[in-house]
């Protein structure tokens, strides 16, 4: 749950990562497209993808052609760090320093790389600004002081000043004389350009992630836990509002194309929502980035492409309308320590993109290929911008970079035929140059303009195999002449198979890509099996989201003929798995059988041979005969308990809605009607069987967890060492707190100590757990910051904590857990990590702290009254008549004779311990179990807990089972253990029973 | 001749008791416990914070009538941007997000919520009680397997088993009474951890010699376990209801608060009908959820403290109440 309650606290104030005070996306509100537009909507000039609705954050130009390479002049307005990016109108462009400073600046001087007269004028405004619009003929601003400024274009004056509570983010965007914008703390507002007036101000219902977007008539906003809202553009009434079920990056907003809103939806993740009524479209996830990189910026739209960019500098491209990956551009040069928070800017068939290698890069958008390289050797945060054949770069020095002005507007003829290997001319053959897309006409001639530079030229038909040509222009070209073979189509049959049993998956989606386009899609039998045409070639075969399994692909080459036997896997995300062979249990029954028998008669001749000699029979003590006993009999009350969770958790929600259930027979779900109750009954017979099986057999199956799809166990693997951690050191903060207390109050009852602990634990108790973890947060969160450079959330240092002092260390894994040991104190001291180290064991004392506070008052209520028992025994009374000091007779007789009880408190208030860990480690957001198990549990409460193949569309995430399963494991054992140890202590409760 | 004479009076428990009874003079028992009653200030003050509870909870009923769970609720107020704070019209501020008056809100939530809690906690502690005294008196197999239950059901953190099991029958109830049968889950969770202290308590106190002699003396089991085993036994089930308070109160409102942002997740973890019905718990998760900030704490604080305070004062009431009778009852015990 996803929430998961902890990740909801690290969303409310900026994590460790990018620049303080700017969002890491940078260029604010949302881009919007051409192809889907609404035509009243602003969200293209001339062909020109806008930013947020505004034409001078586009790369609309009435002037120039497409960008070239060449690299212009750089100019330096600040020594501090532009981070707003660069915009531009008429013969001046804009920008502004994180001081707040706001530069003017002649673009003709600009070009020549400065002079006098280069600023024409500055003005000043909050710090942190965001980037400028100007699209309305003002100069429209926000800065983090939560002001709103308006500046004449031509003179800096300044015209209103609106001022919010709370920092204005990144990206305003003016669309029809009013202006819209977002606050950190939530608020959502229109301002009329005309005189400042505020024309509605409304609450998104929590702190936004990033910018708001507009498009049409419409505003959207995105809480960082992951609400997006759709607003009245004219009026501010809400539309529509869903939760997304996932936390939000911040500085991450959405993004409005046409119909469609697209968002970030996590670090990994990007989803589309209708824009009308706000329904899910489609889901990508990233499941493929590598370790640690994660979005960062707002997805940028064209055409029909969507493109993430990644903070390690790779860039996906997906279809917009159906969400499947189109391209990604891997970037293998990624250098260390430069991480890419610049967002990309794009026109409608190439996208301009400054990555980790410090080059801009001209992508094709048809191709995801990279047309040209210019290296700027410049660390930026702010947005490529785009204006009039320029492209803009502003970075971190207080300096703007120049590219593709020495080369624009200089175009050459390309001309040429396109035909059949027969000769025959072409029409309707689609020509991809990366700037521009081209038909052939009805006898198959075409005629581009390019401007010097290097092409891969893309020549594609229905029915024919696509033909690609390279092609330098540096002056006129001969012309071409393509010739298209004719496709031939091939059989290509496979099966779509569970990585875990091996059994065919009915329902799967299998997409089949060519090198550059998609191909053709088909939908897998009962059988798991599939069959289409393909043509020969290299294809990739991707096949997507089943109810129960992930996704697989396969790389594969098609032969010129029919090919049978391609096999993609996919691994199960739940417990929907049959047992390898239920059988072997039966094959184990001889053996149980003949331990039985065995065991029986061996009892019965020890104790004839112990009667023989005279002994009493029993052959175990009393102690050990209590410990036999308790220890069979807690996998029974584990069985009963899971039977319960069981029948209350898939039978009866089931039940209630009387939905068909699965017979699950190889793979494959035939539904069964209530109607037929001996069906129904094999369902849930053999669903609970297997549940149970699976369980206690570590058959825990594929699970997933953020983008991260491994066995259950691997994340057991990664982050119970760090529960365990947590618990031993809080527990042992928890008992010396609980003792000194509990014995000093319940000794002296009524005296200062006992009113003050009896005080402290009922307002402990009776305030709201989370809110004592909010508060105690609130308070901790400034020191820690300043202490140690880090926010108090996680266990090890923040990613951004890192790269400021060089990069993520290598003992950190893909999932934030650390290696060799997998506890984060123990690694980071073998490491010699010791400012690491530092802030490791500040932040376990700092949860350690929060769970006393919230334990040790439940505890101190069972643990006073038994000391003031002790306190009235034989042995003290009988050590105070001999005039042993108090203090001894307090710590050393009392002391000791309280030990048993207070391990019996332990063990009756363990479950609440359980719940309390993991509620501070879900808030405080670290990665350990009780996140992993608190975070499912709105998915629980959601879909139903058990074994969902009997309960219909109740699909819970496996690992919800498998921690529950764990906690229960650990409740029950940590009791026993902990009454055996009381009982072992002080054998006079054994004996107070027995009688 | 001789007439037989008739059998040796043989004395039930009952005259015993009765006997007893005749000893004491008539209204001492009362001046005796008014006398403790008085002597234990603590409890005085529970008493007094909850019959302030109480006649809340009247006035309410009365005051609002059939409208009691449909506060006014205006929408400019939910909006409202920053929300109005404390004033002379709105003491206790007005709560963004559901746009709600704070005082009215709390008004109208107290008979509901002293309604939850009484049930849960009564529940639970009539279910744990009496079988715990029970097993412990009995002994046997019927022990053994309220034991084996009781540890069963103690097997998993009551929160969340309290909403595994609701889940599983909130379909078959109509949406109308859901509110009525959801704290009968607490009992169905709860009563665990009154039964295995009780029956330990019993199982000592069956050893002691008034019981011993209470038996001899030719008492029924049930005569034992209400006259003289649960009296004795109650204590530790009174150490516990500030405990079960506070889980009550946990699953009142951590669902509301990770469900806040979302109606629609609202309808499916709450068993109240709608944000706006008025119950303590709910209203403190929303005033968390809208009002609390950790970048500019303290926030919108009125919408928050004041729904904490309120559970906060009630819950106090309730610790007070109950360590105090504990408190009576050893003192009984002792003499």
């Amino acid at each position: 749950m996803a929430l998961a309650a902890g990740a909801i606290l690290l969303m409310l104030v900026p994590t460790g990562t990018g620049p303080p005070g700017v969002g890491p996306g940078g260029n604010g509100a949302a881009a919007s497209g051409v192809g889907l537009a609404a035509p009243s909507a602003p969200n293209s000039f001339g062909g020109w993808v806008t930013d947020g609705g505004s034409a001078n954050r586009s790369g609309y130009t009435p002037l120039g052609g497409p960008l070239s390479v060449a690299t212009g002049n750089v100019y330096c307005p600040s020594s501090y760090p532009l981070r707003t990016g660069v915009v531009a109108t008429g013969p001046l462009v804009y920008t502004a320093d994180v001081f707040g400073d706001v530069f003017a600046i002649n673009r003709t001087q600009l070009d020549r790389g400065g002079g006098n007269g280069t600023v024409v004028w500055r003005a000043s405004v909050g710090n942190a600004p965001t980037t400028p619009d100007v699209s309305s003929g003002f100069l429209v601003i926000g800065d983090a002081d939560g002001a709103v400024t308006a500046l004449d274009l031509r003179t800096g004056a300044v015209q209103w000043v609106h001022t919010f509570a709370s920092p204005v983010l990144t990206g305003i965007a003016v669309v029809n004389g009013t202006v819209y914008l977002g606050t950190l703390n939530g608020t959502v507002a229109a301002i009329a350009l005309a005189g400042g007036r505020t024309n509605w101000t409304v609450s998104a219902g929590g702190p936004l992630s990033g910018a708001v977007a507009v498009s049409g008539s419409r505003v959207f906003a995105a809480t960082s836990v992951g609400g997006l809202v759709a607003f009245s553009a004219g009026t501010g009434a809400r539309l529509w509002n869903i939760t997304t079920g996932r936390l939000l990056s911040p500085g991450v907003g959405p993004a409005v194309y046409g119909n469609r809103v697209v968002l970030a939806a996590n670090a990994t993740a990007v989803a589309s929502y209708a824009a009308q009524n706000g329904s899910l479209q489609w889901l990508w996830n990233g499941a493929g980035f590598a370790p640690r990189d994660r979005i960062e910026a707002e997805p940028t739209l064209s055409g029909t492409t969507v493109f993430v960019q990644t903070h390690e500098g790779n860039l996906y491209g997906i279809n917009a309308t159906t969400g499947i990956l189109r391209w990604n551009e891997s970037n293998p040069q990624f250098v260390a320590g430069y991480p890419v928070y610049s967002a990309a800017a794009s026109t409608p068939s190439v996208l301009y993109a400054y990555d980790a290698t410090q080059q801009l890069k001209a992508i094709s958008l048809a191709t995801g290929r990279v047309l040209w390289r210019a290296t700027f050797l410049s660390v930026s945060y702010g947005p490529v911008a785009i204006d009039s054949g320029e492209a803009f770069l502003a970075d971190e020095v207080g300096c703007i970079r120049v590219v593709g002005r020495a080369n624009a507007g200089i175009p050459w003829s390309v001309q040429g035929t396109v035909t059949d290997p027969n000769g025959t001319p072409l029409a309707g053959v689609q020509i991809f140059t990366g700037l521009t897309t081209n038909h052939t006409n009805g006898s198959g001639g075409f005629f581009l303009t390019l401007p010097n530079g290097t092409y891969h030229l893309l020549f594609a038909l229905s029915g024919y195999v696509e033909v690609g040509r390279d092609l330098t222009v540096v002056g006129p070209v001969a012309p071409l002449v393509v010739v298209l073979p004719v496709l031939t189509l091939y059989r290509l049959s496979g099966t779509v198979e569970d990585s875990y049993s091996g059994h065919g998956v009915a329902n799967v989606v299998v997409f089949v890509y060519g090198p550059d386009l998609f191909l053709a899609n088909i939908t897998t039998g009962t059988d798991g099996t599939f069959a289409l045409p393909v043509p020969a070639g290299a294809l990739v075969l991707s096949a997507q989201s089943s109810d129960d399994h992930g996704d697989g692909q396969q790389s594969f080459t098609m032969p010129a003929g029919p090919f049978h036997g391609v096999v993609i896997a996919v691994p199960p995300t739940d417990l929907a798995i049959p047992p390898t062979d239920p059988y072997d249990l039966y094959l184990l029954l001889p053996f149980a059988l003949l331990g039985a028998v065995g065991t029986t008669v061996w009892v019965a001749a020890a104790r004839s041979q112990r009667v023989a000699s005279g002994l009493p029979p029993a052959i175990l003590s009393r102690f050990a005969r209590y410990v036999l006993q308790r220890a069979i009999l807690l996998p029974v009350q584990l069985l009963v308990l899971l039977t319960v969770l069981y029948i209350f958790g898939t039978f009866l929600p089931a039940a209630a809605t009387q939905q068909p259930v699965c017979t699950f027979s190889v793979g494959q779900c035939t539904t069964c009607p209530w109607s037929d109750p001996v069906c129904v009954s094999k369902a849930f017979g053999f669903g609970y069987q297997t549940f149970i099986w699976n369980l206690f057999t570590g058959n825990w199956g594929t699970a997933s967890y953020g983008h991260l799809v491994e066995p259950a166990v691997q994340f057991l693997i990664w982050y119970a060492p760090n529960s365990i951690e947590l618990g031993v050191i809080a527990l042992t903060f928890s008992a010396v707190a609980a003792y000194v207390l509990g014995l000093s109050a319940g000794w002296q009852r009524d005296r200062p100590v006992d009113t003050g602990v009896r005080t402290a634990s009922v307002v402990g108790l009776l305030f709201p757990s989370f809110l004592v973890i909010l508060t105690l947060f609130t308070l901790v969160y400034g020191p820690f910051l300043r202490a140690f450079g880090d926010t108090p959330f996680g266990v090890l240092p923040a990613p951004g904590w890192f790269e400021a002092r060089g990069s993520v260390p290598h003992w950190i894994g893909i999932a934030y857990n650390t290696s060799p040991t997998g506890f984060p104190l123990i690694d980071a001291a073998w490491h010699g990590a010791w400012a690491a180290e530092t802030i490791v064991l500040a932040k376990t004392l700092l949860q350690a702290a929060l769970i006393a506070a919230i334990y040790v008052p439940v505890y101190l209520r069972y643990a006073r009254n038994a000391v003031a028992q002790a306190a009235e025994e034989p042995h003290v009374v009988a050590a105070r008549a001999r005039g042993i000091p108090e203090s001894v007779i307090r710590w050393r007789h009392t002391g000791r004779r309280v030990v048993p009880i207070f391990l019996l408190a332990f063990a009756a208030t363990l479950p609440l311990y359980v719940g309390t860990q993991s509620l501070v480690e879900a808030m405080t957001n670290d990665p350990a179990v009780g996140t992993l198990l608190l975070s499912q549990m709105t998915g629980f409460v959601r879909s139903g807990f058990g074994f969902s193949m009997a309960a219909g569309s109740s699909k819970p995430g496996n690992f919800y089972q498998v921690t529950i399963f764990l906690v229960v494991t650990i409740v029950l054992v940590g009791s026993l253990a902990s009454e055996v140890l009381s009982r072992y202590l002080d054998p006079r409760a054994a004996r107070a029973e027995a009688k | 001749m001789s007439t037989a004479l008739p059998p040796p009076h043989q004395s039930t428990i009952e005259e015993l008791d009765a006997e007893i009874e005749r000893w004491v003079r008539p209204g001492q028992e009362l001046r005796w416990f008014f006398r403790r009653f008085t002597g234990n200030p603590s409890l005085v003050a529970g008493v007094a914070i909850l019959a302030f509870y109480l006649a809340a909870a009247i006035a309410a009923l009365v005051y609002f009538g059939s409208g009691l769970t449909t506060p006014p609720v205006r929408v400019d107020w939910a909006e409202q941007f920053p929300p109005p704070g404390p004033q002379t019209a709105h003491p206790f501020g007005v709560m963004s997000g559901i746009g709600v008056d704070v005082l009215d809100e709390l008004a109208r939530a107290v008979p509901i919520d002293l309604a939850i809690v009484s049930v849960a906690l009564a529940s639970a502690m009539t279910v744990g009680v009496l079988l715990g005294a029970y097993a412990g008196v009995r002994g046997g197999a019927f022990d053994f397997w309220v034991t084996f239950a009781a540890d069963v059901g103690a097997g998993m953190p009551p929160f969340f088993f309290v909403v595994v099991l609701y889940a599983g029958v909130e379909l078959f109830v109509p949406p109308g009474v859901r509110l009525e049968v959801f704290p009968l889950f607490f009992g169905a969770v709860l009563w665990p951890y009154y039964a295995r202290p009780v029956r330990v308590v019993s199982k000592q106190l069956v050893g002691e010699p008034f019981v011993e002699s209470a038996r001899a003396a030719g008492a029924t089991r049930p005569h034992l376990l209400f006259r003289h085993v649960i009296p004795n036994a109650l204590y530790p089930a009174l150490a516990q209801v500030p405990v079960d308070l506070y889980n009550v109160f946990f699953v009142l409102t951590i669902f509301p608060y990770l469900a806040c942002y979302s109606p629609t997740v609202y309808g499916l973890l709450s068993p109240l009908p709608n944000p706006f019905f008025p119950e303590w718990g709910s209203m403190l998760a929303q005033g968390t959820c809208y009002g609390f900030s950790i970048a500019a704490p303290p926030g919108y604080w009125w919408m928050y403290l004041f729904p904490a305070a309120t559970i906060l004062s009630f819950g106090f009431g309730v610790t007070l109440v109950c360590d105090g009778v504990e408190r009576l009852l050893s003192t009984r015990r002792r003499t």
